[in-house]
């Protein structure tokens, strides 16, 4: 798979870079009304694996603490919080990601679920959230479904970056 | 985080991020807008007038209940002069505000009401609807803020319980439920209960109802009774709510 990966620059695709971190957060804002989209990972986070992984040039740690900050603002929680689990996630991502690069979609996924059960634990953790049996299942299955969704994600995003790029 | 943890340096900082994520979150609201406004579309007329007629009614009996009301804060105050107390009724100005967003996570409970710090809005002013205490405003944006509901597993409120005065701290554990601690074994507590704001810690003004104990058990070998509480207020379909400001406030 890693053939599908075209070299982009940061500065080709800045506003879909932009574009989607937003569109992250209003998804994760949305799932805020409804305790059963707590399975939706963080798209923010997931975005920026995504884009660390497909813009070697940058380190996107800077962005994941900005990131983590709004995540931080959105669910009220200890400010630098969210920034740091963020930082942990996509500083181990920077350390391993050409090897990423080169696995299949559906591997991929796998490494991302095992990502988002280490977030998922530190973010149980952190926070203790207060679950009920029927949203602790949905909490603990939000590992599964990111594995799922990412290669969903990246087909998508990658599309849209190729074709931007081109242009 | 150190900042942030041990006192309120970052209000500022919270309210920017804050305002940075209120633009996104009219954004995520659209749907529901589009759906509110179909609905809307699509309801019967007859039905309509059904709920007008029973929102005059409502009006009628709450104006005969504030009329009595009326004329019992003023007996209240002239017994309060004739005790030597300082009475400290009626100093609440109020304001309405919709609500425009909510969270319900398990991570935090917090509602956005569409005033904001150019409404006079400010930190921890309490938030109230027609039936009990919703919550208090931890941060501000121009045109909204950000209350934090009872049940938010971070928040705790002084009450005393209405009946027998019994002090003790309402404590959130998220879903709608709550907790109330630090009331000795000794004291009576009863399913049905009534809890009312204690006026302690500053914040909430005293005497608004916040919560009905659900359940009391007796464990023994522990210091305090368990006591669990179910908000009074409509804390997941209040649409309008009321912002309590002291008038004091707003003379500074």
């Amino acid at each position: 798979m890693s053939d599908k990966y075209q070299e982009i620059e940061l500065h080709q695709v800045r506003w879909l870079v932009i574009s989607s971190y937003l569109m992250g957060i209003i998804f994760n804002i949305f799932a805020l009304r409804e305790p059963l989209l707590i399975i939706l990972p963080p798209l923010g986070l997931m975005l920026v694996l995504f884009w660390s992984v497909q813009l070697l040039r940058n380190t996107h740690l800077i962005t994941a603490f900005l990131i983590g900050l709004l995540y931080d603002g959105l669910y009220q929680t200890l400010l630098g919080s969210h920034s740091l689990l963020f930082v942990l996630l996509t500083f181990f991502m920077l350390r391993m990601r050409l090897r990423f690069r080169s696995y299949r979609l559906w591997q991929q996924g796998v490494v991302i679920g095992f990502y988002m059960g280490a977030y998922q634990l530190l973010h149980q953790f952190f926070f203790s959230p207060t679950l009920t049996e029927q949203t602790a299942l949905l909490y603990w299955l939000m590992p599964f479904f990111s594995a799922l969704i990412w290669p969903g994600l990246v087909v998508l995003m990658r599309g849209l970056s190729n074709r931007i790029s081109t242009l | 985080m150190a900042s942030d943890y041990y006192g309120q340096y970052m209000g500022s900082f919270r309210n920017v991020i804050t305002s940075t994520l209120e633009p996104l979150e009219r954004v995520a609201d659209l749907p529901v807008q589009v759906h509110h406004w179909y609905m809307q579309g699509v309801t019967d007329l007859a039905l309509l007038e059904n709920e007008l007629l029973q929102v005059k009614t409502e009006n009628l009996m709450l104006k005969a209940r504030l009329q009595r009301l009326d004329s019992l804060e003023l007996e209240l105050d002239r017994l309060q002069r004739l005790l030597g107390t300082t009475g400290r009724m009626s100093a609440q100005s109020l304001r309405v505000a919709s609500v425009l967003y909510y969270s319900s996570s398990p991570v935090s409970q917090y509602l956005t009401i569409n005033k904001g710090s150019m409404d006079g809005v400010k930190t921890n002013q309490a938030i109230i609807d027609a039936y009990g205490v919703l919550g208090q405003v931890t941060s501000l944006t121009p045109t909204s803020s950000r209350v934090l509901l009872i049940t938010d597993p971070d928040h705790q409120l002084p009450v005393r319980v209405q009946r027998t005065g019994q002090r003790g701290i309402l404590t959130g554990l998220g879903h709608d439920k709550l907790n109330l601690d630090f009331v000795p074994l000794s004291s009576r507590v009863e399913v049905g209960d009534i809890l009312v704001t204690s006026g302690l810690g500053g914040v909430f003004p005293s005497g608004y109802p916040a919560a009905e104990v659900t359940q009391v058990i007796h464990s023994p070998g522990m210091s305090y009774l368990t006591i669990k509480a179910k908000p009074l207020s409509d804390i997941n379909s209040s649409y309008e709510v009321l912002v309590l400001s002291n008038s004091r406030d707003e003379h500074e």
